[in-house]
């Protein structure tokens, strides 16, 4: 499964967290901060320049945003996703059917 | 505070007045000895095991020769001004290496301070630690802020080969050096606790010649315990070592050991879940896999497994309670539950009322232990180094501060850990404690009742999770900008709460006091 295949609206939620906890670990503080890059399908998430705190972070956000961690559901992780299409398909797999879209969007972002 | 030692101060122990052997005495750099070592209380560079060379490879490439080492010796001029308890902040970790191998032995106390610590936490342990000299390979940042001579560490000027040594380079002093180590928390200042290279290297011996050498890769900065062991593992244990540029983005890092053949790698899980999610890992030919200072989950073994499947994973288990730990290899969380009927390598294990309570092997109680100490979370390492405070029982059990419940049976059951009872929250490795993040969030005006506990991170283990209870009519927009910002003043990084909430009530109890809820 690639990220083409995936809800688009998934992957917007995605950047928005991403852009806004960016701009949080990253930009706090600076005159000129860099701005959050934009992730490509073929992004790898721990080189996108956010360090291990900071994706953490994201993916605790995910939690709070999503309604759902896919990482405490999945029963059995032998491969870990690197890159953002292996992100998201890894979200999408191990979606609870529960988590429709009105539950969501816990939180504005 | 860790007292002030100098040379003229040191204690010698009968074991170092032991008579030793003409080439004990000689050691890599001739000259007088007045206190000389011999039996376990070797020095570094006399403890440094036969084998193939280089025995160091710098992440540049650079290569260190076992001999170059074992003679690595301190200039008579560096050593006048460092004095006799030296403090060493080092990012370079084979000039750290180096500089360890030339002090050791030669000055009466080496106080290893991270590289990341910044300036002026360097500069206030050098002054309570008690330090006479800084060495180091950031002297300009240094010296305007320390209240000691700082030496800098490249060249050889200060560091030399034993044939770079005049006559006058000889130590006037040898003699057993204490090891002050800094443990991680947010209490401000880390804790310093004195070591011995004896204690520290206690569970190392000399790899079998007919076992296959191992290369160790680092990647764990070597002023931290686990780091630390893992340097003396590959000095006086045997095999090569590779060293990672930690400063490198962890892709090049991961290209660098596979290059230079690393079958032996040691890291926190945290640090190995972000190895399993980096693209190229599987270039790594590991033969060993091992995980400390964090608790090890099955879902992280299980995935270590599957990219190592001929690998021997695992994690080890150390309370500085006790002085003590074991290391568990068989795939899975926790450790066996039968280990409470006959415990590994002579420890004996009980639980109390949740709590994991360890009784060390007899040869083991009642080392000297002097300083001050401090809890850490599992994993840090079996170790003998000095702790107060701590409470035991009659029989000699101490109590480890872990919890820990028993699934299954006691024949075929399993005793999971699950973090400390002190509440203490561990960050990919950096301690917590929740009451020091509760008081800064608390000053802020506004802020009701807080309450703050760990939240389960895959990344890094555990996150700080923040609820606070607001003053009535306060706009929670601004008071979450200002409790992040009175967080991000006061605290390091990863005690700096992930996730803050607000909620309408926080659990108490009958007298008013917070339920502090258990991981």
């Amino acid at each position: 499964m690639n990220a083409m295949m995936q809800p688009g609206v998934m992957a917007d939620q995605m950047q928005q967290v991403f852009t806004r906890i960016w701009d949080q670990e990253m930009g706090a503080g600076d005159a000129a901060p860099v701005l959050a890059p934009v992730l490509a399908p073929d992004t790898v998430l721990l080189e996108s320049g956010l360090d291990s705190m900071g994706f953490a972070i994201f993916v605790s956000e995910l939690e709070e945003v999503l309604g759902y961690d896919p990482f405490a559901i999945a029963q059995d992780i032998t491969v870990y996703p690197q890159t953002f299409a292996e992100f998201l398909s890894f979200y999408a797999t191990h979606k609870p059917s529960g988590t429709g879209s009105a539950d969501i969007i816990r939180q504005a972002v | 505070m860790a007292p002030k030692t100098s040379p003229a101060t040191v204690p010698v122990t009968a074991d170092a007045m032991a008579p030793a052997t003409a080439s004990q005495i000689a050691g890599p750099i001739t000259g007088p000895v007045t206190s000389p070592i011999t039996g376990p209380s070797l020095s570094l560079s006399q403890r440094i095991a036969p084998g193939a060379d280089p025995l160091l490879t710098s992440p540049d490439g650079r290569t260190v020769a076992r001999a170059d080492l074992a003679g690595t010796g301190l200039t008579a001029q560096a050593a006048a001004a460092l004095g006799g308890k030296v403090a060493l902040v080092i990012t370079d970790p084979a000039l750290f290496i180096r500089a360890l191998v030339a002090l050791d032995g030669r000055v009466a106390a080496v106080v290893l301070l991270s590289y990341a610590l910044g300036d002026d936490t360097v500069a206030t342990l050098v002054r309570q630690a008690g330090c006479t000299g800084v060495l180091t390979d950031r002297p300009e940042a240094l010296a305007p802020v320390v209240a000691a001579p700082v030496v800098a560490a490249q060249g050889v000027a200060v560091l030399a080969a034993e044939a770079a040594l005049g006559a006058d380079d000889a130590p006037a002093v040898w003699h057993p050096t204490t090891w002050f180590l800094t443990t991680s928390g947010t209490t401000g200042l880390p804790k310093i606790i004195s070591h011995t290279l004896t204690g520290l290297a206690h569970k190392i011996r000399p790899m079998p010649p007919e076992k296959a050498s191992p290369v160790w890769g680092h990647m764990i900065d070597p002023t931290r315990f686990s780091g630390l062991l893992l340097v003396l593992q590959a000095l006086i244990g045997g095999g090569r070592l590779i060293l990672a540029d930690s400063t490198a983005a962890l892709g090049a890092q991961l290209a660098a050991l596979a290059a230079g053949g690393v079958t032996h790698l040691t890291g926190a899980p945290t640090l190995w879940r972000r190895i399993l999610m980096q693209p190229g890992h599987q270039a790594l030919a590991l033969a060993q896999v091992t995980l400390v200072g964090e608790i090890a989950d099955e879902g992280t073994l299980r995935a270590l497994a599957v990219a190592w499947p001929a690998a021997r994973i695992s994690h080890i288990y150390g309370s500085t309670e006790a002085g003590q730990g074991f290391s568990v290899s068989d795939g899975r969380a926790g450790f066996p539950a039968a280990w409470l009927a006959a415990g590994p390598g002579g420890l004996t294990l009980d639980i109390r009322d949740g709590v994991l309570w360890l009784q060390p092997p007899e040869q083991a109680r009642d080392a000297p232990h002097t300083g001050t100490g401090a809890g850490t979370a599992p994993g840090t390492g079996p170790h003998t180094g000095s702790r107060t405070g701590i409470e035991a029982d009659a029989a000699g059990f101490i109590r480890t501060g872990d919890l820990v419940e028993v699934q299954g049976d006691l024949q075929g059951g399993r005793v999971i850990f699950l973090g400390r009872e002190s509440g203490l929250i561990n960050v990919a490795g950096v301690k917590v404690w929740p009451e020091v993040v509760e008081a800064v969030i608390k000053a802020v005006p506004g802020v009701g009742l807080v309450q703050v506990s760990a939240r389960k991170s895959p990344v890094t283990g555990a996150l700080v999770l923040a609820e606070v209870q607001a003053s009535d009519g306060v706009d929670t927009a601004a008071l979450r900008l200002a409790i992040l910002a009175a967080c991000r003043a006061a605290l390091p990084r990863e005690a700096v709460p992930a996730t803050l909430r607000f909620v309408a009530a926080l659990p108490s109890n009958a007298a008013g006091k917070l339920l502090r809820t258990t991981p």
